[in-house]
């Protein structure tokens, strides 16, 4: 399998602070990646040293099958960059970027560009420092797709738009799918649910998981156990349950890894004074919740145990 | 080729109103200095003069404002700029800015300076040197902008750190020990000044276009002036005498002669002690820590015609029982020529500075002072003979005077000379001119008593070839003020008649040539300081 961006062990300080900690991501050429996690996780940082924007702290990461570090010039021609905090020129009009960004690649498709001024409904004469947030969106997003990049990067391209101009951005980059490998970061899960076919958690600066979607989706139940009164708050489970709720007749956790039959059975071993077993499959949003939840537990007892070995 | 032309293009489609601007403001500069000559430069109802001044820093500005607009087009400060994330090739992407700098500030500055040069009556061509010298000179602020705008991400943050570095120099400057300076060693100490600082300045602009090291360069950045003070002084002390002015030996003997002026002598004319004195010359002295020593001596076996120039000295204090003082080779400025006349002495004092430690150490002491003398043997080269009058006049290649009158009672009396010169201090040359006893005649004017020419001699075997500025003129002012010829009996004056030069006098314009270079010396016995 060609991977499209393979990152070892990659990691990036600011002074003291750990931004990225030993992440290392396989990103298969034609994916749909989307990067999720909290704000400041390191989703930015990651995209950044990607891009050479930013110099690792440790180890390395490959793009296209160069070294990151040292993407410049021509490299880019078939890269597609495109963030949500990106300094457009304000000074040129929309027909004066995508005038100036086209001799710069070999591969620069009129049609396409013209067909997405058309379907983003983009006003060429009007100048970028004019235009809504949604509008200069747009734009980057026609000089970035334009020449039909190999990879095509995304740093938050659908915060703060309105719901309209994200499914136009969403349809672009579904056109280009197949001949592209996409890697963005969202907070937008739901959109995210039906966009990726890969997705990664970033926690804190480690990537907690990375995986195909299907396979994500696969491995995750809600599973509620319901049991005679009193009996609940005897049990406790393995490592693979998170998020564990306990009421005084139902046991609810999240399965991380679920197999059909043997999870099934692994449960109701664990429970054999079961009065109802279930098993939900969980959408994106509810996942990540719970991963999210459950490594902020696990943070707050580290440091609980941390203060208690100092004390 | 292409990728540089399309960035070159975009520049200047966006850059037009800060193009026109600088155009506009060279364009006038260059209208606006020739008008400011009318009635010569010192000339003080010329009203373009003002304008003059106004347009200079004008030009200037409108220049910095271009190349910080130019770099800030693309911004290598900051990680969210649209160019960083396409295919731009670095070397392209500096080329181009170097190329619009180039066209559009550097050729302006130069057309600006022929232009002028043109109009001031000296051909271009002739001064080509000084023009990429004077080029090199302005680079001095365009690299360092440059690289100051490639450091920064916008306007107001490039203009702080500028205001901060002035603030910080001025500071130093003011407060740095301005003990001996040996000024005719400044070009040596502004040539190292010079390479350091385009050398630096021009590694934090490849630093920056290349990697974008940001923190690296901004440290080199604004070390930059400190270093080049650093090489400025490292300069003016590396200069090896012996090299440039070769000690006189027995088979080739020094020419010119440095005498201690006597006693007696100075009972001829009326002017100082011998022996040393604190009042001095010296300006931002600090007064506790130097005493300045004044010492007249005399010049002897400079040719008629000739010329000789004192370029510096180094005085030698030995107590009886003490090691040689040496102090550091001080500035000279004095020029001398043969003097016919049996009653006339020309002397001169120079004056130098010591430690106030030596001083208040060795000034109970009888001394010795030994002076080396670094001094250029010159003769004319080319002459020119020319009648004062109202017009302008252009020694071509040289100078360009005009003569100032004034009206004194019945008499009208050429008062002095302004004259302009381009690029940079020309060599040596003497405007000498033939004074008439008595009132003015009218017309026709005197031909002038080549006997009893007095000369003025201004310019240097060792000036750079430009001196730093926007303007290619510099001018100079030469007075000549009514003398009173007096005569003598032993030491008495018996007589005195003023003496004036008159419009229509001519005056002799004199070049001179190197000869030799050349260092003597010479030992002063029982040499006391003033307590």
């Amino acid at each position: 399998m060609n991977l499209a961006i393979r990152t070892e062990s990659l990691g990036k300080r600011f002074g003291r602070t750990v931004a990225l900690d030993d992440v290392s991501l396989a990103v298969p050429e034609g994916a749909i990646f989307a990067l999720v996690g909290r704000n400041g996780a390191g989703k930015t940082t990651l995209m950044k040293l990607l891009m050479n924007i930013l110099r690792p702290s440790a180890g390395s990461a490959q793009v296209l099958e160069g070294d990151a570090s040292r993407l410049a010039g021509k490299g880019f021609c078939n890269i597609g960059y495109v963030s949500e905090n990106q300094e457009l020129p304000g000074w040129m009009t929309v027909g004066a970027l995508l005038d100036f960004c086209r001799p710069f690649y070999p591969n620069w498709d009129r049609e396409l560009a013209e067909r997405l001024v058309t379907q983003f409904d983009l006003p060429l004469q009007r100048i970028l420092r004019q235009l809504s947030r949604g509008m200069r969106m747009k734009a980057a997003f026609v000089s970035a797709l334009a020449y039909r990049p190999r990879l095509i990067v995304l740093d938050e391209p659908f915060s703060g738009l309105d719901p309209l101009v994200r499914d136009e951005l969403i349809d672009s980059l579904l056109d280009l799918a197949g001949e592209s490998t996409i890697f963005l970061s969202s907070h937008d899960l739901t959109e995210i649910e039906s966009l990726a076919s890969h997705v990664g958690y970033l926690e804190e600066g480690r990537l907690l998981f990375s995986e195909e979607m299907s396979a994500l989706s696969a491995r995750f139940r809600e599973v509620t156990v319901l049991l005679p009164e009193a009996v609940a708050a005897r049990h406790d489970g393995p490592a693979a349950w998170i998020d564990v709720e306990i009421s005084d007749s139902a046991v609810r956790f999240v399965h991380t890894q679920y197999q059909d039959e043997a999870a099934e059975r692994e449960v109701a071993e664990a429970f054999p004074e079961a009065r109802g077993i279930s098993f939900d499959p969980m959408p994106l949003r509810a996942i990540f919740l719970a991963v999210a939840k459950s490594q902020r537990s696990r943070s707050r007892l580290a440091q609980t145990n941390a203060r208690t070995v100092t004390l | 080729m292409k990728q540089i032309l399309h960035i070159f293009s975009n520049d200047l489609r966006r850059l037009r109103i800060e193009i026109l601007l600088s155009i506009v403001a060279a364009a006038l500069f260059a209208w606006v200095v020739p008008k400011s000559w009318m009635g010569g430069t010192a000339s003080t109802g010329n009203p373009y003069q003002a304008i003059a001044g106004w347009v200079n820093p004008l030009v200037l500005l409108s220049w910095g404002l271009l190349i910080a607009r130019l770099i800030h087009g693309e911004v290598l400060v900051g990680d969210r700029q649209f160019w960083i994330t396409r295919p731009y090739e670095w070397p392209k992407l500096l080329a181009a800015k170097a190329f619009f700098v180039a066209l559009l500030v550097y050729l302006p500055f130069l057309l600006m300076q022929l232009a002028i040069l043109l109009q001031a009556g000296f051909n271009p061509l002739s001064y080509i040197p000084g023009l990429l010298y004077r080029v090199l000179l302005i680079s001095l602020v365009f690299v360092p902008l440059v690289g100051l705008a490639a450091a920064t991400s916008n306007l107001v943050r490039m203009v702080l750190p500028m205001l901060g570095v002035y603030v910080a120099l001025v500071a130093f400057l003011s407060h740095r020990d301005n003990g001996p300076v040996t000024n005719k060693f400044v070009q040596y100490g502004e040539n190292a000044a010079i390479a350091v600082t385009l050398l630096l300045c021009g590694a934090v602009i490849v630093l920056l276009y290349a990697r974008r090291r940001v923190l690296v360069a901004r440290l080199l950045l604004g070390s930059t002036p400190f270093l080049a003070l650093l090489a400025y002084s490292i300069g003016i002390r590396s200069v090896s005498m012996g090299r440039a002015y070769p000690p006189a030996t027995q088979t080739e003997p020094s020419v010119i002669r440095m005498i201690p002026f006597e006693q007696d002598e100075a009972s001829r004319v009326a002017a100082g002690r011998w022996g040393a004195s604190e009042q001095n010359g010296f300006h931002n002295l600090d007064a506790k820590k130097w005493a300045t020593i004044k010492v007249k001596m005399r010049v002897s076996g400079v040719v008629a015609g000739d010329r000789g120039q004192l370029n510096a000295f180094r005085p030698t204090l030995t107590a009886p029982h003490g090691a040689p003082l040496e102090l550091d080779w001080q500035q000279g400025q004095e020029i001398f020529e043969a003097t016919e006349a049996p009653n006339q002495i020309q002397y001169f004092v120079l004056d130098f500075l010591i430690p106030r430690s030596d001083y208040d150490r060795l000034k109970s002491s009888t001394l010795t002072l030994h002076l080396d003398f670094a001094l250029t043997q010159a003769s004319p080269a080319r002459s020119w003979r020319l009648p004062l009058s109202e017009r302008d006049f252009t020694i071509p290649d040289l100078v360009s005077c005009s003569s100032q009158e004034e009206r004194q009672g019945d008499t009208l009396q050429v008062t002095g000379l302004v004259c302009s010169y381009p690029l940079g201090m020309p060599v040596m040359m003497s405007l000498t001119t033939f004074p008439t006893k008595g009132p003015c005649p009218a017309v026709p004017a005197p031909a002038g008593d080549p006997a009893a020419g007095t000369s003025s001699t201004v310019g240097d075997f060792y000036a750079a070839p430009a001196t730093f500025g926007i303007s290619p003129m510099e001018g100079i002012s030469l007075s000549f003020p009514g003398t009173y010829n007096t005569t003598y009996s032993g030491a008495r004056p018996v007589d005195s008649e003023l003496s004036r030069v008159c419009p229509g006098t001519p005056v002799v314009v004199t070049q001179y040539r190197k000869v030799r270079a050349e260092q003597t010396g010479v030992t002063i016995e029982n040499f006391r300081l003033e307590e």
